[in-house]
């Protein structure tokens, strides 16, 4: 058993809710994106992840070339700072 | 944010594999149904929410309720 622990990916929901933001805000999509990174405390690769980065992780994980992993967690959040 | 991402992946990777996904119609799951199914696997999930329309020819869907 392994665990993946996502940080910000930009899922179509996660979209949802930058266009959101951004209308609420007054700014636009990509202003409101950054706006959410910064409340991360910043993602190092400056951008969300995508789902499919994602699904590579679990598709290695689940994957025979990773038999021998066992009990582990794997952060997946483009080095996103710890905000506290 | 919206340019695709492909990686390469060995289509029979995961032949005769059988998969359960939970909430595997839209976000993450999706993704990962998706590319589990790429690899050969056969993936079943289960949503909360109706399929979206082009699902239904890749993705088995287990339907639960609430």
């Amino acid at each position: 058993m392994n665990t993946v622990a996502p940080g910000f990916i930009e899922t179509t929901a996660a979209h949802r809710l930058i266009a959101r933001l951004a209308v609420s805000s007054g700014t636009d999509e990509v202003g409101a994106r950054h706006g959410l990174m910064d409340s991360l405390g910043g993602i190092p690769i400056g951008r969300p992840g995508r789902p499919e980065e994602v699904a590579e992780l679990i598709a290695f994980l689940v994957s025979d070339r990773a038999a021998s992993i066992h009990g582990s967690e794997y952060v997946i959040d483009g080095g996103t700072v710890p905000a506290i | 944010m919206s340019e695709a991402t492909h990686f390469s992946f060995d289509p029979t990777e995961f032949a005769g594999k059988r998969v359960l996904v939970t909430g595997g119609t839209k976000g993450m799951g999706e993704a990962i149904v998706r590319r589990l199914a790429a690899g050969g696997a056969t993936a079943a999930t289960t949503a909360r929410s109706p399929a979206s329309e082009g699902q239904a020819a890749e993705l088995f869907f287990l339907s639960v309720s609430g």
